[in-house]
């Protein structure tokens, strides 16, 4: 076809087909949406997604070889680096796996810490999720609303561990320090201050009519698709599967705590944000109760200043804020692991999204994305 | 169920070996490479197993050979994990693909591949995820040797 | 002091004083009315400028006591001075044009848009009998001359040589040639009732304020507003978290605050109209009617600013539909309804 000759009207018939070239779009890695540095190459045809293809590996820092030359109490600090808006349930599936590599049983009151810091800092995760997730869609407020919130928990935390976001808390036995005085009182200022921070949040966000018809119907994760991708956490559990590690697998002293796991059938954004809204309900819950039935006793297991495990290997996970977290350790039975995997729930959660972009508008991509609430260093180890 | 699923495993796979370890689920493991797609499939479908969730899939450097490693959870409850190896050689061999049973293969296929160096036959798209497309070497293997000239930008 | 209460009689002195002077001169005295005009007009920029900094920062101060903070502090007392620092700082930029962008088109763009909206402006009552520009179509006039401002947006974002500034040029002015349709047939049932197109004399009929016989209109109106100027939840050309500032983004320095100068003006053009139609304009008791007219387009500014903090913003389509199914036919209906009652009582 001759591009440049001017079309002759009388020539032209409904069925000629319409040629339209498609569009080839780079995503980042520099790009505020992207929830880190990752590239997202896209393929338009004028305002919808052919295809959308993840470029990772920006963050890869060789975290998995790393820990072959450092020993395993040195290697707790550069697990917070993981997903470090969830910190402390990094170290927590780190420390576990290190645990049952050695046979080590950790203290209840130690447990219940884990739990406090965990559930906590889980809590700290949605937050930033939740602003960021309004951010993405032109909500600028609810951001600065969440990050308040947040605020908050960074100071208990830092209370608790001195370090405001990669806490070093946890320790292989226990954790590394007992509550300061006054944590207490001012957990429980925050935990009555923050019960009715979600409802604000859902007279903000989710009962607007704009924010609802940008998430409605978008992204709609089936449940057979998601357990082919191993997709874990809030965004399983908002196509229906109730698959809570806390509640289906139980580790720790989760069967101690009464709380409801989250579930929404829809599969679609919304769905999993309303999981996520509720869970950030249910993390309040848990600390409170850990806060009133916290245990007396050690913070930690007598473990010797060497820590050098019998030849073996474990593999132990935690339900992460954005699912499955697990570390799998294999010992040769020196002071260094001779394998050290990380299982993370964002790797997977994001092999699923060029199946959720096909055919979106480029405008559902963002909101698409933050609902899946993915973390890329955490990807790219 | 979780008590009689070693022996469930003992009687549908016979000529692989199941160890237990306490607290976190049997190890399956295989003889080679190749029974892997017959495994999984059975893993998946028959109904005193239903593991449906490939949940990790790496490798490990044994020296002599790489070890490959899956661990599979059941989206339903109980939601008991399981643990399958299948030894590989460490070059040469073409482990075939799980990317048609799970999704999520396709993704940790790609970096086995990325930094053990082993080949998955039938791979939609094998190539590097985490590194470069041109990185020489993989990383994760214990003979890697680290140079820090062996790549060089800007060239 | 009268003339603080009735400016026109001031602006009447003015002009006579200045044909006295251009006599003196042994001019024609038409040309003192030039000078005059010239002045008015340089008022008027200068106006623009110290308008859209001050509603740039009460902007950034009411963006932050909504968001649980404080906006600027530091420079001035509770941050007044931050706007000239700013403005300072985006005149002193370096300015340059992308290798791949079209360099006439592109250094163009930016003063068409600020010409559309400032050309509007000059046709707006500010009180009784004072009119930069006094049109008897002054309606039909502002409607129209502020239009050609999709033309400068798109071509900043074909100048630019940017994918994304493309597409966001072109959502722009999907987005804006939609609207007019609805703001446009929304102001059409002030004018059954004022009986004119002449701002003027639509303020004056207002006794009682025409929200009170048009709330549909009004609201319309108000909608149609936001869209028009780009702003939240219709900010799509500028969604600065998925295409990087949209049809802007290859600009710096003076071009963009241009950019920023025009659609403060637009946002000021479309809030002072809209106070002019629905809410009576100058017309108030107690204070001068300028003053009025300032305070209710404030007003309506607040709105604007309010809007822009809470909303999520739409979808390109979802905001096209609102346009043309809903705004459209809802403004026809408000047509429909209006010239039956009018027909009714007379």
């Amino acid at each position: 076809m001759d591009h440049d000759a001017f079309p002759d009207p009388g020539s032209m018939t409904a069925d000629l087909p319409l040629v339209t070239d498609e569009l080839t779009l780079n995503m980042g890695p520099q790009h505020p949406s992207t929830h880190g540095a990752m590239r997202l190459i896209l393929r338009l045809d004028g305002e919808r997604v052919v295809s959308a293809s993840p470029d990772i590996g920006f963050i890869h820092r060789g975290m998995e070889k790393m820990a072959e030359t450092l020993t395993y109490l040195q290697y707790i600090y550069l697990t917070d680096r993981l997903d470090y808006l969830s910190s402390m349930l990094n170290e927590w599936s780190y420390c576990r796996a290190a645990e049952a590599l050695a046979g080590i049983e950790v203290p209840r009151r130690a447990e219940y810490l884990r739990v406090l810091a965990g559930e906590l800092s889980r809590l700290a995760s949605h937050l930033v999720w939740l602003g960021s997730m309004g951010m993405d869609l032109g909500a600028f407020t609810p951001l600065t609303y969440t990050f308040r919130e947040r605020e908050m928990i960074l100071d208990l935390l830092e209370m608790l561990s001195g370090q405001r976001m990669t806490f070093n808390y946890l320790r292989i036995g226990g954790v590394a320090r007992d509550l300061p005085p006054g944590f207490a009182d001012r957990a429980r200022a925050f935990l009555d201050y923050f019960a009715g921070m979600p409802d604000i949040y859902d007279r903000l966000l989710s009962d607007n009519a704009i924010f609802l018809a940008r998430m409605r119907g978008q992204g709609r994760l089936t449940p057979e698709l998601a357990r082919s991708h191993a997709v874990t956490g809030p965004n399983l559990r908002g196509c229906g599967v109730a698959l809570d590690l806390r509640r289906s697998d139980p580790y720790s002293v989760y069967p101690d705590f009464d709380f409801e796991v989250v579930t929404r059938p829809e599969g679609d954004a919304l769905a999993r944000y309303r999981v996520r809204v509720e869970e950030m309900r249910q993390s309040a819950r848990i600390v409170r109760q850990a806060l009133d039935g916290l245990p007396a006793g050690d913070i930690s297991a007598k473990v010797g200043r060497v820590f050098r495990p019998p030849a073996g290997e474990a593999y132990a996970r935690v339900e992460s804020s954005r699912g499955i977290q697990g570390f799998y350790l294999v010992s040769d039975g020196s002071t260094q692991p001779a394998r050290c995997r990380i299982r993370v729930p964002s790797f997977a959660n994001l092999s699923v999204l060029p199946e959720l972009l096909r055919g979106v508008h480029v405008a559902d991509i963002v909101a698409i994305m933050g609902s899946i609430d993915f973390i890329v260093p955490e990807i790219d180890r | 169920m979780n008590a009689s699923l070693p022996e469930a495993l003992r009687a549908a796979f016979p000529g692989a070996a199941v160890e237990e370890r306490g607290g976190f689920g049997p190890v399956l493991v295989l003889g080679g490479g190749a029974a892997l797609p017959e495994a999984c499939r059975a893993l998946r479908s028959q109904p005193e197993f239903v593991f449906d969730v490939l949940e990790d899939y790496t490798a490990l450097d044994e020296g002599d050979r790489l070890q490959l490693v899956l661990h599979f959870i059941r989206s339903e409850e109980p939601a008991v994990q399981l643990t399958v190896k299948a030894p590989v050689a460490r070059t040469g061999e073409e482990v075939p693909t799980l990317s048609g049973l799970f999704g999520s293969a396709e993704w940790y296929e790609r970096e086995i591949f990325d930094l053990f160096g082993v080949r998955f036959a039938g791979h939609p798209d094998l190539r590097r995820i985490l590194l470069p497309e041109d990185w020489q070497g993989h990383p994760l293997l214990k003979d890697y040797r680290d140079d820090k000239t062996l790549h060089r930008t800007g060239d | 002091m009268r003339y603080f209460f009735d400016p026109a009689q001031g602006f009447a002195w003015l002009r006579a004083q200045l044909r006295q002077v251009t006599e003196l001169l042994g001019l024609l005295p038409v040309v003192g009315d030039w000078v005059g005009a010239a002045a008015v007009m340089l008022g008027l920029f200068l106006f623009c400028a110290l308008l859209v900094m001050v509603l740039v920062y009460l902007e950034r101060k009411i963006a932050g006591h909504m968001q649980s903070r404080l906006g600027p502090m530091r420079v001035g007392w509770h941050g007044v001075l931050q706007i000239i620092a700013d403005t300072i700082k985006m005149v002193v930029k370096e300015v340059l044009v992308p290798a791949c962008a079209d360099p006439a088109v592109y250094r163009a763009a930016p003063y068409v848009v600020f010409i559309a909206g400032f050309l509007a402006l000059v046709a707006l009552p500010l009180d009784r009998g004072v009119t930069p520009a006094h049109l008897n179509v002054g309606l039909l006039y502002v409607l129209a001359v502020s239009t050609p401002g999709v033309i400068g947006i798109l071509m900043a974002g074909w100048g630019s040589g940017n994918k994304y500034a493309l597409l966001g040029g072109m959502r722009s002015a999907a987005q804006m040639i939609s609207y007019e349709v609805p703001l446009v047939l929304s102001v059409l049932g002030v004018v059954m009732l004022a009986q004119s197109l002449d701002l003027q004399a639509i303020v004056v009929s207002q006794r009682i304020p025409n929200i009170v016989f048009q709330p549909l209109g009004f609201l319309i109106f108000l909608i149609a507003a936001v869209a028009e100027t780009n702003r939240n939840p219709f900010d799509i050309p500028e969604a600065e978290s998925e295409l990087t500032a949209g049809f802007h983004t290859e600009y710096g320095g003076i071009r963009f605050a241009y950019f920023f100068l025009a659609e403060y003006l637009a946002m000021f053009v479309l809030s002072a109209l809209a106070a002019t139609l629905f809410l009576g304009g100058w017309r108030g008791p107690l204070l001068p009617g300028w003053m009025w007219y300032l305070l209710k387009t404030g007003a309506l500014l607040f709105l604007f600013i309010w809007f822009r903090w809470t909303f999520p913003r739409l979808r390109a389509d979802q905001l096209m539909e609102l346009g043309w199914k809903v705004l459209t036919p809802l403004a026809f209906f408000n047509l429909l309804a209006t010239g039956l009652v009018l027909a009714w009582l007379r």
